[in-house]
């Protein structure tokens, strides 16, 4: 059942425009943001001079977009299915509620993580077409081979697709509370936005999923500047507090929707 | 009929939100191949009852049971598919085809798709089966929420003004459409509807609700609708002195 639901989920997505203008907007502004770093020569030893710096820098443009995408997508994900009356339609079928939930969150999931790998595709490809990759260089000087460089990327890529999670859990919660879809996106995008800048106030900002999520392109970042990429603790407690998140954000999702009297 | 008989038997539902008491513990019951008519005025508890039985709220108090199996409240979903309903006006994805929705609803309850296009067929919507559902006119609209509910055959039909908005032509098409369909498959309907004629000519029986509560039960067979008939009339008469109150 939950299969044919996600497929169902993945169907009403490919019908609609708007996701196709929002994945041109995405992979649009991405590849001129990483074009035009590829192209402006280095004014000092802080601009793109490497590629996996530019591949970094450019899914970090690409995650700030994503992250907007998933908000509106999650948001929608519930609240259009009140808004034109169709979870009634669902409803009255054979459909357990909990399933729809989880078909519902495991395609936005699966959403965020293909346009994720598109943008890394995306990057790969302008990175080859431009400085090539490369080992990462200074003044003659091999910092970082690509052999070694090349798994800290996949880890940061794998990392960040995990970062994800919570979030998508978070914006298919704000939408069970509207039944008009541009309300509950705005409202989840406000929230969003709250969130991040309360994480950045107070001293327990590393316990809100949103603190972690741009972490690990940063450190990829770094590493194309030279410096190592290891694992440590931020990383972990990242990653911990962003599976919490998902699974509390999850289950509130669920057990809402499971008790909640669907409008009329 | 004993309630052991009955396709569906409801006992004492209510509902509550918040102070105000939508339902105060009606009970009744539908016979196999019985057309019950569901009548009362707006906001008397019509809607909430049918949004019960098709488990989109939970009710405040009472117990339905189908087939002599319990329905509300249940994890379980297997039952839903002994019930097609079409609650309040029928609602598929705007973007998708008249066939395509008809579609995702027959995956979900296991029916094979020549069963979709002999509804779609049925309906008289095989020619338009192709267009965008949020391109469709009221009637075509009701007339694929018809086939929905009776794609599968269940035993009992919950139908909820499924005239509605639409012009005497489209309701006669509507109105054929539920007799023939009902008589081709043997099932119970639940028939919601504002409209008295209608009612009298679709249903062996008639509830009248107001308040949230059940005022008349009564056989339409002989004479009945004129029982039914006067009844609005006494909540006519009472509702305009109410309002002619300071």
């Amino acid at each position: 059942m939950i299969r044919e639901l996600m497929r169902q989920e993945g169907l009403k997505l490919v019908t609609q425009r708007y996701p196709y203008l929002l994945l041109v907007a995405l992979l649009g502004l991405q590849m001129a943001r990483m074009l035009a770093l590829a192209l402006t020569p280095p004014q000092t030893v802080l601009d793109v001079v490497s590629a996996p710096q530019l591949w970094a820098d450019g899914m970090a443009w690409a995650l700030r977009l994503l992250v907007f995408i998933v908000l509106v997508q999650g948001a929608m994900a519930f609240a259009q299915e009140f808004a034109l009356g169709t979870a009634k339609t669902v409803l009255v079928l054979p459909v357990r509620r909990r399933d729809w939930c989880l078909a519902k969150l495991a395609a936005l999931v699966l959403l965020a993580w293909g346009l994720l790998a598109v943008a890394a595709l995306l990057g790969a490809g302008i990175v080859a077409l431009t400085l090539g990759w490369g080992d990462v260089v200074r003044e003659g000087l091999v910092l970082r081979s690509r052999a070694e460089y090349a798994p800290a990327l996949l880890l940061g890529l794998a990392l960040t697709a995990l970062q994800l999670l919570p979030l998508c859990a978070f914006a298919l919660l704000v939408g069970l509370f509207f039944t008009n879809s541009g309300a509950a996106v705005g409202v989840a995008v406000l929230l969003g936005v709250l969130l991040e800048s309360a994480a950045g106030l107070f001293g327990s900002g590393r316990y809100v999923f949103l603190y972690h999520l741009h972490r690990p392109l940063a450190l990829l970042e770094q590493l194309g500047k030279g410096l190592p990429f290891s694992w440590h603790d931020a990383l972990t407690q990242g990653l911990a507090v962003a599976l919490a998140w998902f699974v509390v954000l999850g289950a509130a999702a669920w057990l809402h929707l499971e008790r909640m009297d669907i409008p009329g | 009929m004993s309630p052991s008989e009955a396709i569906l038997r409801v006992e004492a539902l209510s509902k509550r939100f918040g102070r105000f008491e939508a339902l105060r513990g009606i009970s009744f019951s539908i016979a196999p191949g019985e057309t019950l008519g569901f009548l009362g005025r707006n906001g008397a508890g019509k809607s909430t009852a049918i949004r019960i039985l098709c488990n989109l709220i939970r009710p405040s108090g009472g117990a339905a049971w189908l087939r002599g199996q319990p329905i509300l409240g249940l994890r379980t979903v297997a039952h839903r598919r002994l019930i097609g309903a079409v609650v309040e006006a029928p609602r598929f994805y705007p973007q998708l085809s008249g066939r395509r929705n008809l579609g995702l609803v027959a995956r979900l309850l296991g029916v094979a798709p020549e069963r979709v296009e002999a509804l779609l067929a049925r309906v008289d919507l095989l020619a338009r089966a192709d267009v965008a559902f949020g391109q469709y006119s009221m009637g075509m609209k009701q007339r694929l929420g018809l086939a929905a509910a009776f794609l599968h055959e269940p035993p009992l039909v919950i139908l909820d003004e499924p005239t509605a908005g639409l012009d005497p032509v489209g309701q006669r098409q509507i109105r054929d459409l539920i007799r023939g369909l009902a008589r081709e498959s043997g099932v119970s309907t639940l028939l919601c509807s504002h409209q008295l004629d209608e009612v009298g000519e679709l249903c062996d029986r008639a509830l009248v609700v107001e308040q949230g509560a059940l005022i008349l039960e009564q056989s339409l067979a002989g004479g009945g609708m004129s029982a039914v008939e006067a009844c609005f009339r006494e909540l006519a008469v009472a509702g305009a002195a109410r309002e002619a109150q300071p």
